[in-house]
């Protein structure tokens, strides 16, 4: 079992990982910019029951560009993965995701899961999401989604009939919609701090 | 070429053919086709500014392997003789034990095998063609509608897919041939669903057929092509351009149910512009050819319109299915669905391929897709390859795919109460494809139905 998060807020970056025969990986991307982002990742899960969790919490804002392509890559059986990838994109910062999942012939008994959600909260942002899955085993189960959407209102209004004013409503929604990504993982309470301080 | 000319089925139509242009194309046989035709000037500019687009154009870098198409080996217009002198028992027996497993009427099948039964079919078509134009209703073939309705032509023509789009649109624009022509007047409703096969005066599927269909303010019509029987043709290459024009709340409805014989590249271009409070509907299956790549396309171009893709694609052995559907939201309020279910055995490959796009300022837009794979061997393929495009951000759009073999708890439940492995596969199969299945007029429905459980009895290709 094994832990990393990444803190990325400008530049390029590009990792690969291998996960071996019955190990566990956990990554959790962290990106918060206001500039320009490019992050490739790569994992290959090359050994018997390997098992990857890929999370990404991103905050954009001002005219900031992110551009995030993953892969998960199946190249052995009984391999499971999973990837989710949230988004709340402020003023007119726009995402460009690129996932994909590719499954090996010989990957057979693979579990593979993919999800894309994008908030946008400014009214000149924009998000492009290419979720793409390519199986050549057939043993498997392969799913994936993607949403794009803006705060709902009546959410919103639920909120401000609590009196609480309509800009802090949307805070609030905000930072709920991207806590709830780590919702499914276990981490310390101080690998929890590091991402989410408050 | 030589592997063209043979495929699995052996069966030729004997070439009885009144005019034949040379193979390969240049300006020179564009001229020619559009001389035989006697068509007006601007037809024939139009063609040839088609040409000369067609050359500059490269194949498409992503899908389907097209590289193997060998454009200076093709026949691009054939005239054929009145009347198609096929013997029905000249048919092979597989195709005559599918047309009868499927179940299709006697005077269908003669009519599918080229043996066509002209006097039965000539009845209903008058009939069906006094009963429309009481209405005002245009339905004929393309080459009569240019004849006729030159101005109406003229106006629509090429406006919703321009041949600059891709290639095989310039192509098609160059050499087109065939196709329908309808328009529908304002406020009337055509009941009873379009089938080009009531057609029988021209050729009914041609290489490169061209249609186009104006639906009015307020009209409807469903047309239908194609069908659920094996077509089984020597064109290599069949480049279709279908362009449909719904107006302000009309609303159209196009199922193409598509079984070419496997040695048949389909690259069609499908596109509807919609306008106010408009709704267009494809239904769209995809069962035959070599390659198929066909993405019916909605543009929502007026507030409220809405587009729906229903897509049902089945890939055997050598059979690549490119498939999927494409909604362009430029108007606010609009909303569009995509679902799509695709098959794949035996070594088939079938790929969902889409795209949403919401252009800025098109508030309130809705749009879902929904893809659905079944991967029912270790040999086959299945490819889901999305992309969403959000410039406005007041919108909801979701897609969601999953890819999957069948349930082993499913079949364990079938085969305990008493059915075979196979005969389970296929019930699976049919309820899979039952949401879809159900949208399509009833003997359709019912010979797909078959159909599909043949393919998976392994009875049939």
């Amino acid at each position: 079992m094994k832990t990393i998060i990444n803190k990325i807020i400008r530049g390029k970056t590009k990792e690969e990982y291998r996960v071996q025969k019955n190990e566990t990986l956990t990554l959790v991307y962290l990106v918060n910019s206001n500039d320009y982002i490019e992050i490739k990742s790569s994992v290959h899960l090359v050994g018997d029951g390997a098992k990857a969790t890929i999370i990404g919490i991103v905050t954009g804002g001002a005219r900031s560009i992110i551009q995030i392509n993953t892969l998960q890559h199946h190249a052995a059986s009984n391999t499971t993965s999973n990837l989710l990838i949230k988004s709340v994109l402020s003023d007119a910062s726009s995402l460009k995701y690129f996932g994909s999942i590719v499954v090996d012939k010989q990957a057979q008994r693979t579990d593979a899961y993919q999800r894309n959600e994008n908030l946008l909260l400014g009214t000149r942002s924009t998000a492009t999401s290419s979720p793409v899955l390519e199986i050549l085993a057939n043993d498997v189960r392969c799913t994936h989604g993607a949403v794009v959407k803006t705060v709902d209102e009546n959410e919103l209004w639920y909120i401000t009939s609590r009196g609480i004013d309509s800009a802090r409503g949307r805070a609030m929604i905000a930072d709920g919609f991207l806590k709830s990504a780590l919702n499914d993982i276990c981490l310390t309470p101080k690998q929890y701090k590091k991402i989410f301080p408050s | 070429m030589a592997r063209f000319g043979k495929y699995k089925y052996g069966f030729h139509t004997p070439e009885r053919y009144v005019f034949k242009s040379k193979k390969g194309l240049d300006a020179g046989v564009v001229h020619e086709i559009s001389g035989h035709k006697s068509e007006p000037l601007w037809m024939k500019d139009r063609r040839l500014a088609a040409y000369s687009i067609f050359g500059k154009k490269k194949l498409p870098l992503w899908g389907a392997d097209l590289s193997t198409i060998d454009f200076d080996d093709i026949y691009y217009y054939l005239k054929p003789t009145e009347k198609m002198a096929n013997r029905w028992k000249d048919l092979p027996p597989e195709i005559l034990d599918t047309y009868n497993k499927i179940g299709i009427p006697e005077a269908e099948k003669k009519f599918l095998s080229g043996v066509s039964a002209q006097f039965e079919s000539e009845v209903v078509y008058k009939s069906i063609q006094s009963a429309l134009s009481k209405k005002g209703v245009i339905f004929l073939d393309m080459d009569s509608g240019l004849r006729e309705y030159p101005d109406l032509v003229k106006q629509y023509f090429g406006t919703v897919i321009p041949p600059a789009d891709n290639k095989f649109a310039a192509l098609n624009t160059a050499v087109w041939s065939g196709g329908s022509f309808v328009y529908v007047p304002r406020g009337v409703r055509v009941d009873l669903p379009l089938q080009a096969y009531f057609r029988i005066n021209a050729a009914n599927m041609g290489q490169f057929e061209r249609t186009l269909i104006i639906a009015e303010e307020g009209s409807f019509v469903h047309y239908v092509e194609g069908c659920t029987a094996p077509i089984y043709t020597t064109d290599s290459l069949h480049s279709a351009v279908v362009e449909i024009i719904v107006k302000k709340g009309a609303r159209v409805r196009y199922t193409t149910i598509q079984n070419w014989s496997t040695n048949v590249y389909n690259l069609v271009t499908k596109r509807a512009r919609v306008e106010e409070e408009g709704t267009m509907e494809w239904v769209d299956g995809n069962l035959g050819s070599k390659v198929t790549m066909k993405y019916p396309s909605v543009y929502l171009m007026g507030r409220k319109a809405r587009g729906e893709v229903l897509s049902i694609a089945y890939a055997g052995a050598n059979q690549h299915q490119d498939a999927g559907g494409k909604a362009m939201h430029y108007a606010p309020e609009t909303s569009s669905q995509i679902i799509s279910k695709s098959i794949s055995r035996g070594g088939g490959r079938t790929s969902y391929r889409g795209m949403v796009y919401v252009s800025p300022n098109a508030k309130h837009c809705k749009s879902k897709v929904v893809c659905d794979a079944l991967i029912l061997d270790e040999h086959s393929r299945s490819d889901t390859y999305p992309t969403m495009k959000i410039n406005e951000h007041e919108t909801q759009i979701e897609h969601e795919a999953t890819v999957s073999k069948i349930g082993d708890e499913q079949l364990f439940y079938l085969t305990s109460r008493g059915l075979t492995k196979h005969m389970a596969e296929s019930m699976v199969v049919n309820g899979f494809i039952e949401p879809i299945v159900k949208e399509l007029p009833l003997e359709y429905a019912v010979e797909m139905n078959r159909l599909i459980q043949l393919q998976m009895e392994g009875s049939v290709g």
